[in-house]
């Protein structure tokens, strides 16, 4: 939750967001695959403002703690309300400040997966799976949830709490969870933070599995450029509330040296 | 001495000997005012824990008020506000056919703004322990505001909202100085358990004082002890499910 603090040193640059925002909407039509993010939003002492647009496959927006990369995720996922700017989705609007949309988190189809999984802890792992389908046959939602728990590899962990799980465990539920429903694009904030350096490295590789067996586009967020180059297909960089241009390389670098 | 202790207590088991009307409203009237203040109150407690808005400073000592005021000062203010002479009052005679004041009516409202207050305070501390990220992450998994509370908020939450339940009745059970404003002390009609043991007391009459006293403990303790025991089942199933 480190991003949600206001950056005070960041400065305003309205000029960058209409370019941005133009050039990644008209990047939207032919290409269903397409998520299409040009937002702003003003907090006292910062501002975010951000545009990039990603196509199939996993994107990680890349940047220090504080840069907006956790605000943009939620405002993706309709958790935060930006004031300008607007969020297209596999051509469907999610959020369009000049015509006054904006689609509810629970009509976006949309998984999030939070950096420390908010895994419900009165619910069993089973039933935090079978969340998000309410409203489908319990048969249905029962095949669905084996079939998650299989996905992450946690078929005999269905009836556990999750506080009884170790954390990469918990984090795959997680996974599961968000899963579950079919989103049609899965956002993941910070999701190996929380977990030691070898566990890291395996579960990277299993969250790239994961994407190529579903198909579900992914956009993560973290602050390791290694990790970043490692599970995802393209890199946005952003810092102090906005998109970095210019060669991702030296962004990256930079924050190595960090 | 020995005597008069042995004649006492077979006078209690011997229940056609005491009226049982206090009794039995006390319990209706505390009922019926934590049954209202659950209604109320929990949605209260809700928005004061998760919303921010103008005037909210101003709600939350509204609503702790009654907590600290005399309760005379309570049911004084009541009376201004649904008494006979009031707008208020006097719509709801012409509405209903006869005034509010002194009826049982009035006696649970009266209670209900005493003991209101213990609930909304122990259901909003119960309400501001639970991460938000719960209910985010429920919308995002397609639910409903009204799912997320019912299935995220309000089981998160239900340890504060039992103890502010808890609180409420107890608070309700000894309720007697704004009931006594509203409602007044009309035997057979609004004279509750507290205001009949007063009323025992003040005519000399030891026995009944006695056997109120001990019926009114009983009863509110027996209610307290099931509450408790809710509590530590509930604890049990979802073992540290509030932590």
């Amino acid at each position: 939750m480190s991003d949600g603090s206001r950056n005070p040193s960041s400065h305003v640059s309205r000029a960058t967001s209409s370019e941005a925002s133009e050039s990644a909407l008209s990047a939207t039509p032919n290409n269903p695959g397409t998520l299409s993010v040009a937002i702003r939003r003003e907090f006292p002492g910062y501002t975010l403002d951000v545009a990039f647009s990603a196509t199939r496959g996993v994107t990680a927006l890349l940047g220090p703690s504080g840069a907006g990369k956790t605000l943009t995720l939620r405002a993706i996922a309709g958790l935060l309300r930006p004031t300008g700017g607007r969020i297209v989705l596999h051509n469907h609007v999610l959020f369009d400040a000049a015509h006054n949309i904006h689609v509810p988190s629970r009509d976006r189809r949309v998984g999030f997966v939070f950096q420390q999984y908010a895994l419900f802890p009165h619910l069993t792992v089973a039933e935090n799976i079978a969340y998000g389908l309410h409203g489908q046959p319990q048969a249905e939602r029962a095949a669905r949830v084996d079939e998650m728990l299989s996905l992450v590899g946690l078929i005999d962990f269905g009836a556990r709490l999750p506080r009884a799980l170790s954390g990469g465990q918990q984090q795959r539920v997680a996974l599961a969870r968000s899963l579950a429903p079919k989103p049609s694009l899965l956002l993941l904030d910070e999701p190996l933070a929380a977990l030691d350096a070898p566990l890291r490295q395996r579960l990277g590789a299993e969250l790239r599995a994961i994407h190529e067996r579903t198909g579900v586009p992914m956009v993560l967020v973290t602050h390791d450029p290694d990790e970043a180059s490692r599970i995802a297909d393209s890199v946005v960089y952003i810092d102090a509330g906005r998109v970095r241009v210019g060669p991702a390389d030296d962004a990256s670098e930079e924050l190595r040296a960090r | 001495m020995h005597d008069s202790l042995c004649v006492r207590t077979h006078r209690l088991t011997d229940v056609d000997s005491i009226d049982l009307f206090p009794i039995r409203l006390s319990l209706i009237v505390a009922l019926s005012a934590t049954l209202l203040a659950l209604l109320l109150g929990v949605p209260v407690a809700w928005w004061l824990s998760r919303k921010r808005f103008v005037g909210r400073s101003l709600l939350e000592v509204l609503v702790l008020l009654p907590m600290v005021l005399p309760p005379t000062v309570i049911g004084y203010y009541l009376l201004l506000t649904v008494g006979r002479e009031s707008l208020p009052g006097r719509a709801i005679e012409s509405l209903f056919g006869a005034p509010i004041v002194f009826t049982a009516t009035a006696a649970v409202l009266a209670t209900f703004v005493a003991a209101a207050p213990f609930l909304v305070r122990a259901a909003q501390g119960g309400f501001e322990q639970v991460d938000p990220v719960y209910e985010d992450a429920a919308r995002t998994l397609g639910r409903s505001e009204i799912a997320v509370f019912f299935t995220v908020t309000m089981p998160l939450a239900w340890r504060g909202i039992l103890a502010g339940t808890t609180l409420c009745f107890a608070r309700a059970m000894g309720e007697f100085g704004a009931t006594l404003m509203l409602a007044g002390n009309i035997p057979g009609r609004t004279q509750t358990a507290s205001l009949a043991v007063y009323d025992a007391v003040q005519a000399g009459n030891v026995e009944r004082a006695l056997a109120l006293s001990l019926l009114l403990t009983a009863v509110t303790g027996g209610a307290l002890l099931l509450l408790t025991r809710v509590g530590r089942t509930r604890t049990r199933q979802h073992d540290g499910a509030a932590q």
